[in-house]
């Protein structure tokens, strides 16, 4: 039962924080296949290290064939530096998909260049294709990516991606991330309209991280962070934003979007976001295994599972359940694990609105009491 | 390494038997925290293992369990400090702070007894010196603060010898500072005119002569030659000094609210009537309040919470004023209950995080405990959704 599943998946995050230790497995497995890149984006120092590093496609399969066995229903992004710029992409999302597990792609869009590729990647099984686009106009996206037609390019991909999904209803959904940072913040709300006639299905946005494996050496003098004077026009982006996807959804929000803000202004706490480490983790393309900050292992020596239980990894979910630098990133969060009342009443609530008799709902509350023993007798015996 | 916390102040009432010129504290009637609220406040304070807790006030001997709650703290090994104007000590008070092993009780002491009996009103020198006899009769170690203002700072040195005559160790002199007021229309005359300045000058160098002849303690002189440009308002405060009494003092109000400071006393980090002390103070909260007030928010003070920081006495002065509390019956008591202290500390600092092995249950009973009622309020919860 998808409640149930659902309760477990939460506890197990909620209970790993507790004891930390993997309760549960991560439900994002971001996979950076290559860190090459065609382009050059300002705020993304990604494609100038481990360029020589790629991950291979045996190793990939091993990796697939573990997190398949895994029961669990997690998310795997690839990303990149370019994840188009490897050969052998399709080979590799043809092995995820069909070892069953779900697969997103995160793409600058320039090389989907005509309605075949727009094609092949339609129907290769991704359940998300995200095009990264941060400005409404081709002089600001130009900008930052650093490459003169960017824009052009990348809205003539997403016009191709949403062509083919039309003949391929099926297909992945179509989306658009956006990097909020100083260079973009009159164009935020802009964007909707524009990507919209590209028939763009869903639009993400996120705030710059200026360093881009941890947090907690962020700065704010960074040169994308919105200083103080961009604050009142981010706000009222952010208010447009929020008035429009209360309308008509489209914007995808997974936190309250003014803690935007209070993020920019340096002002935000634990109690606003809090990380949890064991949701997300991150393959590089040296195939060390991280969270946030320090790699804690290798998938070329172990397996991913051992991977999490490394000392190394113990260590680095500590630093992260006690980093009190929130970021807003939201693979590293997860909200409805927070806090156990929450998960309990939220679970609750739930089971009132199934339309099944009473009987059931009785069933599927102790089914959860009995899931709650697990854990207390748990923690009795080890502690 | 943020310093460690030193002294938890907790002011246990406003109520006060005196109406004192420069406190007006009794004046600002306060709900009180009971003798239980208290006893579990101290034993979450010793989780904290700071080096002493000071009962203070108001009067503190207003409160009939204060032997109680001084004798609950010394049994679980923490240096306590009682301030009092002294009138109440009489033989019997003396023989029951004694009783309840109160680490070291502290008299205010404005000057002479003209000078005392003006500011603190008509009799009450002759009790508070009393209450100095009374304590070295019953052999507590005594020590005596005293304010410095206006009207009282050519008599600083009859408080050194008052101290000296009666075994006294340590005097802390502290200016006026309006803190304390109500109304701060008030404060004016506490303070100086510029042409006393050297006055003031000559009477704290005698201050700092006299704690050399007599080997009494007194803040770092440094920070006494600070005082005169203060009181005289020729040099408001030393801003520039960093100052630690956020880390090191933790001052708790008698309704239980946990200030940042003192003198911001419109900060507060929160009450530990509803949180615990320990999930109060360090909390991310705090830090951040921290952070904002020496960033922009502190107008900068004199107080003498952080008098070490303008530099302390030479080493053979040190060593000197050492040697005669050793003579304090209390001294090696003291030591140990510090000792003891400090090694938790850094037993916990240092071992508890490695011995865990980043894990936060384990070898933490209140933490498992904790977790396993939350799990039971869930089960609850789901139960009567049952119903």
């Amino acid at each position: 039962m998808k409640l149930l599943k659902e309760l477990e998946k939460n506890l197990g995050y909620y209970f790993s924080g507790v004891v930390n230790a993997p309760l549960s497995k991560p439900h994002w497995i971001f996979v950076s296949l290559t860190h090459r890149c065609n382009y050059s984006c300002q705020m993304c120092g990604v494609s100038k290290i481990l360029r020589e590093h790629e991950l291979d496609f045996g190793l990939l399969q091993k990796v697939f064939k573990e997190i398949a066995g895994w029961d669990s229903d997690c998310v795997m992004v690839f990303t990149g530096g370019e994840p188009f710029l490897r050969k052998d992409i399709f080979e590799i999302i043809a092995c995820a998909v069909s070892l069953g597990i779900k697969t997103e792609l995160v793409s600058n869009g320039s090389q989907i260049i005509d309605r075949a590729i727009a094609r092949k990647i339609i129907r290769s099984g991704l359940s998300n294709i995200a095009i990264s686009l941060d400005g409404a106009s081709a002089k600001v996206h130009d900008g930052i990516r650093g490459v003169p037609g960017a824009f052009e390019m990348a809205l003539d991909a997403l016009g191709f991606l949403s062509e083919e999904k039309k003949l391929y209803p099926c297909g992945p959904q179509i989306s658009v991330w956006t990097t909020i940072m100083k260079e973009n913040v009159f164009e935020l709300s802009q964007i909707i309209p524009v990507t919209r006639a590209q028939g763009v299905e869903c639009l993400v946005y996120h705030p710059v991280i200026v360093t881009q494996d941890d947090m907690q050496n962020t700065i704010k003098s960074g040169h994308f962070w919105v200083t103080e004077e961009y604050i009142a026009p981010l706000k009222q982006q952010i208010e447009k934003i929020a008035a429009y996807q209360k309308k008509e959804g489209y914007v995808a929000f997974l936190h309250d979007p003014f803690l935007w803000l209070r993020y920019f202004q340096w002002d935000l706490t634990k109690e606003d976001w809090k990380c949890n480490p064991f949701v997300f983790i991150d393959i590089g393309p040296d195939a060390f295994v991280r969270s946030c900050g320090p790699a804690f292992g290798n998938v070329k020596e172990m397996t991913l599972s051992e991977c999490l239980e490394t000392k190394e990894a113990n260590r680095a979910r500590e630093r992260m359940l006690r980093c009190d630098r929130p970021c807003l990133q939201t693979c590293w969060g997860r909200p409805e694990a927070d806090a156990l009342e929450d998960i309990v009443r939220n679970f609750s609530k739930e089971v009132e609105g199934l339309r099944v008799s009473k009987g059931r709902k009785k069933d599927v509350l102790n089914a959860a009491v009995a899931l709650l023993s697990r854990y207390e007798s748990m923690i009795r015996k080890d502690y | 390494m943020e310093p460690r916390l030193s002294e938890v102040i907790i002011s246990i009432t406003n109520r006060c038997n005196l109406q004192c010129a420069m406190c007006q504290i009794p004046l600002r009637a306060a709900p009180e925290m009971t003798t239980p609220e208290l006893k579990g406040l101290i034993e979450d304070i010793v989780d904290l293992h700071p080096r002493s807790i000071v009962f203070s006030g108001g009067e503190p001997l207003m409160r009939p369990d204060i032997g109680e709650l001084i004798a609950f703290a010394n049994q679980r090994k923490v240096n306590t400090c009682l301030t009092s104007n002294g009138t109440m000590i009489t033989d019997q008070t003396a023989a029951m702070l004694a009783s309840s092993g109160v680490g070291v009780v502290n008299v205010s002491i404005e000057g002479g007894q003209e000078i005392h009996d003006a500011l603190r009103g008509r009799g009450n020198y002759k009790k508070a010196v009393d209450a100095l006899e009374n304590l070295r009769r019953h052999k507590i170690e005594t020590t005596i603060a005293t304010m410095v203002c206006n009207l009282n700072f050519g008599s600083l040195s009859e408080v050194m010898e008052l101290a000296a005559r009666f075994g006294v160790t340590t005097v802390k002199f502290q200016p006026f500072s309006d803190i304390f007021l109500k109304d701060k229309a008030d404060a004016g005359r506490f303070f100086c005119g510029e042409k006393t300045i050297d006055d003031i000058r000559g009477n704290i160098e005698k201050v700092i002569e006299l704690s050399r002849k007599y080997r009494i303690s007194t803040n770092p002189p440094a920070y006494l030659r600070n005082i005169p440009e203060y009181l005289t308002g020729m040099s408001k405060y030393s801003t520039n000094v960093q100052c630690p009494a956020l880390w090191t003092s933790c001052p708790i109000s008698s309704e239980g609210d946990v200030h940042l400071c003192w003198v911001l006393s419109e900060i507060v980090i929160g009450n530990c009537k509803s949180k615990k002390i320990t999930e109060i103070w360090g909390s991310v909260a705090h830090d951040r309040l921290r952070k904002s007030v020496l960033k922009d928010k502190c107008s900068g003070c004199l107080m003498s919470c952080y008098d070490t920081q303008y530099g302390t006495n030479s080493i053979p002065e040190l060593i000197a004023l050492k040697a005669r509390k050793i003579k304090q019956p209390q001294f090696y008591k003291r030591q140990y209950f510090r000792a003891y202290q400090y090694a938790q500390y850094l037993f916990k600092k240092v071992f508890n995080t490695l011995l865990r092995l980043n894990n936060p249950l384990k070898k933490n009973k209140k933490a498992v405990s904790l977790v396993l009622d939350e799990i039971r309020a869930a089960k609850d919860f789901l139960r009567k959704q049952m119903h």
